[in-house]
């Protein structure tokens, strides 16, 4: 669903400038935001911004207003006390959240298989390509290498927990 | 804690293993399907979190300015108090 509500207004666009610039100057412009990851990565950005949103906010809670308060007494404006002062101390929940969107960004398949540009395989449409074709054994070395590459940031976020549950320092 | 992973989850790995091993390794094709996933995994996280981390911050600064409602201003307040 997703993936239909973002192609239609993007190719809709491409169309538009491609024409334009076909009339007007007689060169294509080709597909510029389709023909590229622009729509993947909006796409991705619609699905994942929940589950990213979750962390970095659960993050924010914890800093208290009197800090952003000391900071801007400092006649430091809002941006900068995002940069100085609550990206060092919600520093864990950014990384959780980029964790989380890299792994299930990894083994998406439906957004991915729609949007992706031409010549644009990833290994979870070669996995497909290959199981629908069925030729499961092929499909074995991208299926584990998806599992391989979400296990080890999962691996590091259980670590990161454990460390901060016993009150040592997050790596 | 458990260190060893379920029974369940290695007799699926295992098998999964075995069919690597029956293709003869991964194809020609792989190492290219590997760097596309982690060059779209890498930057959809970065993007993605930025994006959440510039929404959660504009929404602790000002509460109002993203998916609540507008201060209403004070003849439309004056109006439903007269009501």
């Amino acid at each position: 669903m997703i993936a239909v509500g973002v192609l239609t207004p993007f190719a809709a666009f491409d169309n538009a400038v491609s024409s334009f610039f076909a009339n007007a100057f007689g060169i294509s412009t080709g597909l510029l935001l389709t023909g590229g990851i622009a729509a993947l990565l909006v796409a991705y950005t619609a699905l994942y911004l929940a589950v990213a949103l979750q962390s970095v906010g659960a993050g924010l809670e914890r800093v208290t207003p009197s800090i952003s308060g000391a900071a801007r007494l400092l006649a430091r404006g809002p941006w900068d006390v995002l940069r100085r002062v609550h990206l060092p101390l919600i520093a864990p929940s950014v990384l959780t959240a980029a964790l989380l969107v890299f792994v299930d960004v990894m083994k998406e398949l439906p957004a991915t298989l729609m949007l992706r540009p031409f010549n644009f395989d990833t290994l979870a449409i070669a996995a497909n390509n290959y199981a629908s074709d069925e030729r499961l054994s092929w499909a074995a070395a991208p299926s584990l290498a998806i599992v391989a590459a979400g296990i080890i940031p999962c691996i590091l976020l259980i670590r990161g927990i454990a460390a901060s549950a016993h009150g040592k320092d997050v790596p | 804690m458990q260190r060893t992973a379920p029974s369940g989850f290695r007799r699926a790995g295992f098998g999964v293993g075995e069919l690597l091993i029956e293709s003869g390794g991964p194809t020609r094709d792989f190492s290219k399907h590997l760097f596309n996933t982690l060059t779209l995994a890498a930057a959809a996280g970065a993007i993605v979190t930025a994006g959440a981390l510039v929404l959660a911050f504009v929404r602790k600064e000002r509460p109002r300015s993203i998916a609540g409602r507008a201060r209403p201003s004070p003849r439309s307040a004056m109006r439903c108090r007269a009501r």
